[in-house]
């Protein structure tokens, strides 16, 4: 049977999805095997298991939806394409969450989208249903990022959001590492703007005076 | 010393505070306040990489081009699947068939298949594979048996509007997905053993698909405010 765990070979990147999907089972193994001799259903099922982490990092690197969804299926037919080259060096998700980040940053590139690292941002703030769902509150997060320029919404994501280091993304985006870690701050001073009715703690006077209005 | 700004601000999120940065916000609640106002954005953004939409993509979206690359083969599995299945039900089917047939022949009740009888009903199986001239003939037997099977089924599926044909319970359907583990686990233990088996590729991965399509059938099943946790 095709081996596809490895012990030894290339550095990965190991970003915060290695935290979230459990080790490769075996079923994965025969899955895998399966879509690489053309199998549809598995091909299907790995689609199916992957595709919300993947599609959620493509959305988010490239914030418009519409946009998302055609670069959402080249970075899949890329995924498939390259599924006789994975070694079992990483785990899986890590290895189609890379092929993910390198495709979607190549897209942006080739609309030209990377090169305006700063542009003005909506300063109106996104609103949110105070309801405490999870989910809501991710949307308008998401939404939040999508309003960043290019440059600056592909440091965040990465930085803040996958785990990448500035070395990392200096790398994967040709910059250097304190250009990184300039737009990331700049995007995090912009975002904490947008976001001000998530993020503002209240002061203790504020608390205070909350609490006397009350009584 | 003046209030910091918001990109140093952002940039305490992972650095540490100079001596008189540190002075600055013990004594300053408008720089407190925006400090941990950048703290909790960045918690948020970490737990976001937990928290997934829809997909943006469609997986049957990508099937044509998959399958002018090649990255597909050209038979169609499913249709395989179904035409197995078929197979399968269609010989169950001739089997119980000519066991009923074989009772009724002796004059043996039709539905009390005593260990004494038994027997009779299946060699009269046995008697009758022995009577074709050649494997051909076996061979469009079969096959004019099966599609015959496949109308009977197809009729039956449009006329009869028992449960059997419009849908099962719940528990009914969890009992289906029992099964379903219990066969897929069988075939996945087979084919740790004979990797390239062609007929335990079939039947495991058509046990897989049948799971998720019953999963699929069992959430609907459901009442509408109920949500399926485990079965």
């Amino acid at each position: 049977m095709l081996q596809l765990y490895g012990v030894a070979g290339e550095t990965l990147h190991e970003s915060r999805v290695t935290k979230f999907t459990d080790p490769m089972s075996p079923t994965d193994q025969i899955t895998i095997r399966r879509a690489i001799n053309g199998d549809e259903d598995a091909l299907r099922a790995i689609w199916t298991q992957h595709a919300p982490r993947i599609d959620a990092v493509v959305r988010r690197l490239v914030g418009d939806p519409d946009l998302a969804a055609d670069v959402a299926q080249e970075v899949w037919i890329q995924i498939f394409r390259a599924l006789p080259g994975y070694r079992g060096d990483s785990q899986f998700s890590t290895w189609t969450h890379r092929i993910a980040v390198n495709r979607t940053l190549n897209a942006l590139r080739s609309l030209r989208r990377l090169g305006k690292t700063e542009v003005e941002i909506e300063e109106h703030t996104v609103m949110v249903e105070h309801d405490g769902d999870r989910t809501m509150l991710m949307h308008t997060i998401d939404e939040a990022v999508a309003k960043l320029s290019p440059g600056a919404r592909a440091v965040f994501v990465l930085h803040d959001i996958e785990g990448y280091t500035h070395e990392e993304i200096a790398a994967e985006l040709g910059i250097t590492s304190g250009g990184s870690k300039s737009q990331l701050f700049k995007a995090r001073a912009k975002l904490r703007r947008l976001l001000a009715h998530l993020v503002d703690v209240p002061s203790n006077k504020e608390l205070e005076d909350d609490v006397a209005s009350h009584s | 010393m003046s209030h910091l700004t918001p990109e140093r601000l952002a940039a305490l999120v992972d650095d540490t505070l100079t001596p008189i940065e540190s002075a600055h916000v013990t004594t300053c609640a408008a720089c407190t306040a925006e400090l941990a106002a950048q703290r909790k954005l960045s918690r948020l953004a970490a737990a976001a990489s937990s928290s997934f939409g829809p997909p943006s993509s469609k997986f049957d979206a990508l099937v044509p081009r998959l399958r002018a690359e090649g990255m597909i083969d050209g038979a169609d599995r499913r249709a395989t699947y179904m035409r197995w299945a078929v197979r399968i039900a269609a010989s169950l089917g001739f089997i119980v068939a000519g066991a009923a047939a074989g009772r009724m022949t002796v004059g043996a009740p039709l539905l009390s298949l005593g260990t004494s009888t038994a027997p009779t009903g299946l060699s009269n199986v046995a008697t009758k594979t022995t009577g074709f001239k050649s494997q051909d003939e076996a061979i469009q037997v079969m096959m004019s048996s099966q599609q015959a099977y496949q109308n009977a089924a197809a009729f039956l599926a449009a006329q009869d509007t028992s449960q059997h044909f419009n849908g099962l319970n719940t528990d009914a359907y969890r009992t289906r997905l029992a099964a379903l583990d219990e066969m897929a686990a069988a075939t996945r233990t087979g084919l740790y053993r004979a990797p390239q088996d062609p007929l335990l590729n079939q039947y495991y991965l058509a046990f897989q698909t049948a799971r998720e399509q019953t999963l699929l059938q069992l959430q609907v099943s459901l009442p509408s405010k109920q949500r399926l946790g485990r079965y």
